[in-house]
């Protein structure tokens, strides 16, 4: 009996390390994303204000231990950075001087 | 020509064909000259015909303004605004910045002469194209190189000192006409930069400075009128109520750039002083009124 409960305790115990590394490993993985992200907007001049701040509060959740805040903050760091990354690409390659401007 | 007149099956005169040839190269040179003129008239610098576009938009827009009063930002559009704005300018805030800027001036009066040979009234000439730098000089740049170069501190370019003397350069440059050039290819390029920075949409907002001081200028956004594009760095440095202190444009372009929740550049960095350069050329004709009080 002591011998299965033993069993049971050390295949929790795998489980529980084999499921944390992984959601580590995920989050490591989009942190990097956007991180590249951000830096690829920054390079094209069009970086939003807010997204570093964003960035920066989801890794002080995830520290905090606060996964589901710190997920949060992460998606909307990520969301920014697109969209801006987006803007600035569509202003590079189509910028619209107004009607009553152009010569 | 002996050859050709040796092989031709209808033998000219020699003198025939050097005339015939004079007349064709005259006719090929004449060609030459007129597609260049056309070409010229069909290429004027982009700069000139920005500025003539940008000013006359102005002027159909509120053709009760008179040119020089765009000098006087929002308070050529708005008149409660601009009786509050006379009423300070009696004793003005940034009075005090000018008499520290002259002691400042008068310290390495030396030096700055040596860099700025018709200074101190000299604000009217800046933003410029430097060809040795390869780059757009503001005047507040022009400061700390010549400070870098006769072996002083720089100054903090967000700091009270360098706008202190700027304003004392200002307001020794009052009512000078701004008169910005762009010399060559290169300073076209950094102008056009400025041209894209301003009419480039950014933050989260998707804002381009365009859509607030041309196409909404004079409008309300909550209590406060709109200024116009044209007549917008006349003024500075510029004492802001909302600051509370005399400070910079390159300022302005961040809390702007914050405001439609963009990432802001450092102050003096390319892109702005780009802008700067852009923005300043738009005023030629105008003249310097800085330093400036504002709300």
């Amino acid at each position: 009996m002591c011998v299965i409960f033993r069993i049971f305790v050390i295949f929790f115990i795998y489980i529980f390390l084999s499921i944390s590394h992984i959601f580590a490993s995920d989050w490591q993985t989009a942190i990097a994303e956007t991180e590249a992200l951000i830096t690829q907007t920054k390079t094209a001049g069009g970086l939003w204000r807010d997204t570093e701040k964003l960035l920066a509060q989801a890794k002080e959740f995830q520290s905090n231990g606060n996964q589901q805040e710190a997920y949060t903050f992460l998606h909307k760091a990520k969301q920014q950075a697109e969209l801006a990354h987006q803007q600035a690409t569509k202003q590079l390659d189509n910028l619209l001087i107004p009607y009553y401007l152009k010569h | 020509m002996e050859i050709f007149v040796r092989h031709a099956t209808l033998r000219l005169p020699s003198v025939v064909v050097a005339v015939s040839i004079k007349t064709f190269s005259a006719l090929l040179i004449a060609a030459w000259v007129i597609q260049a003129a056309c070409l010229a008239d069909t290429n004027i610098p982009e700069n000139l015909a920005d500025l003539e576009k940008i000013q006359q938009y102005f002027e159909d827009r509120f053709p009760d303004v008179p040119k020089h009063e765009f000098a006087n930002g929002v308070y050529a559009l708005d008149s409660v605004a601009r009786d509050n704005w006379e009423a300070l300018e009696e004793f003005p805030p940034y009075e005090i910045y000018i008499d520290s800027g002259e002691t400042l001036w008068n310290q390495h009066q030396k030096q700055y002469l040596e860099c700025f040979p018709d200074g101190p009234g000299i604000k009217h000439r800046y933003p410029r194209w430097d060809e040795q730098l390869g780059t757009v000089i503001t005047l507040a740049y022009a400061i700390n190189l010549c400070r870098e170069k006769h072996n002083l501190a720089t100054y903090d370019y967000m700091g009270e000192t360098l706008n202190s003397l700027i304003a004392y350069m200002a307001y020794l440059s009052r009512d000078k006409i701004i008169n910005i050039t762009v010399p060559n290819k290169q300073a076209l390029g950094a102008y056009l930069d400025g041209k894209r920075f301003y009419f480039s949409r950014r933050g989260q907002l998707n804002f381009a400075c365009y859509h607030c001081h041309f196409e909404n200028a004079g409008k309300r956004l909550r209590t406060e009128t709109l200024g116009p594009a044209l007549g917008q760095t006349t003024g500075w440095p510029t004492y802001r109520n909302k600051w509370g202190y005399l400070g910079p444009l390159h300022k302005r372009y961040i809390g702007c750039n914050q405001q439609v929740r963009a990432a802001p550049f450092a102050p003096q960095s390319e892109e702005y002083r780009n802008l700067e350069y852009f923005h300043t050329h738009m005023n030629n004709g105008l003249p310097i009124n800085g330093p400036s009080v504002r709300r």
